[in-house]
């Protein structure tokens, strides 16, 4: 009788842990999730191909591309984020293509195509190790996505069990919307500065 | 209950026997399943090296490569420096010689740098005998005969400070076996 019972109770207590597996068991999509790897303003952060610190984040109105005497004005209705950031390829030669803005209800931003043309934004520029680079992510967002959010970078879009880097973009509140923040080329190739009004 | 517990002697030995051969079984599967794709990422890989010494040539897929010469271009102010890398291949079987072509610059740190799309403005300017010679890839997809000396050039863009340079190819017909030029 006591047998019987034992075996009883194994045999519910298999059922159950293994109901408990199949209930728990992660979709596909979280199994082959990116690897996070969290930080904030200033701090280098190491992904695995490549290592980036965000330095600034400006908010503005409007964006202005300037080459020579040639200016190319972008208004919005929401804001423009222009993230700054140095990077450094750290073993081979790669293109950095996948930067987004999270807000804080988790919504994502992916990096504006209106000004495409811009110099120096992260997905144009080619990383050569041993060579860090300033580059620009530009954001145009709602103002209520700009709080608490976090900025996501990886170095493509659908990065399986590759590393992504979530950075704490900590914009302080109220906001300060500047008036307008102009990309001006430099004369030799690939020279560029901001001027922030 | 019927005893599924093995009791006689002989069913022991049976229980045993059939515990054992799963050790050989289950590694059996995996490698027969796995087979395939195992050989496919080999074959991406670069495994194997073929090196030849500076000022010596080494024979690589079908071919017999030599390093020509390596020019660095400081532009001062820069941090970078560009490298342009000439190189040729006497060609014995065009048919391996007729593949995809990877090649890298590296040097002792063993980071690698890819080469350039386009040859950048500095070497167009002060070599351009050099950059007019096809890349790597353009090169091996046009047909060529056995005994063609095919003449190739990359450039790259590497920090200043950068020492001794080794070439690295590979062709997709002839990896995991690669070629390093020093």
């Amino acid at each position: 009788m006591i047998r019987v019972t034992i075996a009883v109770i194994g045999v519910a207590a298999a059922i159950a842990l293994l109901y408990g597996l199949q209930k728990t068991q992660p979709g596909y999509a979280d199994i082959t999730r990116p690897i996070a790897v969290h930080g904030a303003l200033g701090e280098r952060l190491t992904a695995r191909a490549f290592e980036l610190t965000a330095t600034k984040i400006t908010l503005a109105e409007r964006i202005a591309l300037r080459s020579g005497t040639r200016e190319q004005t972008f208004d919005t209705s929401g804001v423009w984020a222009v993230v700054e950031a140095q990077i450094a390829a750290r073993h081979e030669s790669i293109n950095v293509s996948s930067a987004s803005w999270m807000g804080a209800s988790g919504v994502r931003y992916t990096m504006s195509q209106r000004a495409a043309t811009a110099p120096g934004l992260l997905p144009a520029e080619r990383l050569e190790p041993g060579l860090p680079r300033k580059v620009l992510m530009l954001f145009e967002l709602p103002p209520e996505q700009v709080k608490d959010a976090t900025i996501l970078v990886s170095r493509t879009p659908f990065s399986p069990i590759d590393s992504e880097l979530h950075i704490k973009a900590n914009v302080p509140t109220p906001l300060f919307v500047r008036n307008i923040v102009r990309i001006v080329r430099g004369t030799n190739a690939g020279e560029w500065q901001l001027e922030v009004r | 209950m019927v005893a599924l517990v093995p009791s006689t002697p002989k069913e022991k030995r049976a229980y045993w026997q059939s515990a054992l051969a799963l050790l050989l079984v289950v590694p059996l599967v995996i490698a027969t399943r796995s087979y395939q794709d195992v050989m496919e990422w080999r074959s991406q890989q670069e495994l194997n090296a073929t090196v030849a010494a500076p000022n010596t040539s080494a024979v690589y897929a079908g071919a017999e490569w030599r390093l020509e010469r390596v020019h660095r271009l400081n532009e001062p102010g820069s941090d970078a420096t560009v490298i342009v890398v000439e190189f040729e291949a006497t060609v014995s079987d065009p048919a391996l010689f007729a593949a995809t072509c990877n090649v890298g610059l590296t040097d002792a740190s063993r980071r690698r740098w890819k080469p350039q799309f386009l040859a950048p403005p500095i070497a167009r300017r002060i070599r351009p005998a050099a950059v007019e010679r096809p890349r790597c890839g353009t090169a091996a997809i046009k047909p060529v005969k056995a005994g063609d000396t095919i003449r190739m050039a990359e450039s790259f863009v590497t920090p200043a400070d950068i020492a001794d340079v080794d070439l690295v190819i590979s062709l997709s017909t002839a990896r995991p076996a690669y070629l390093v030029l020093e």
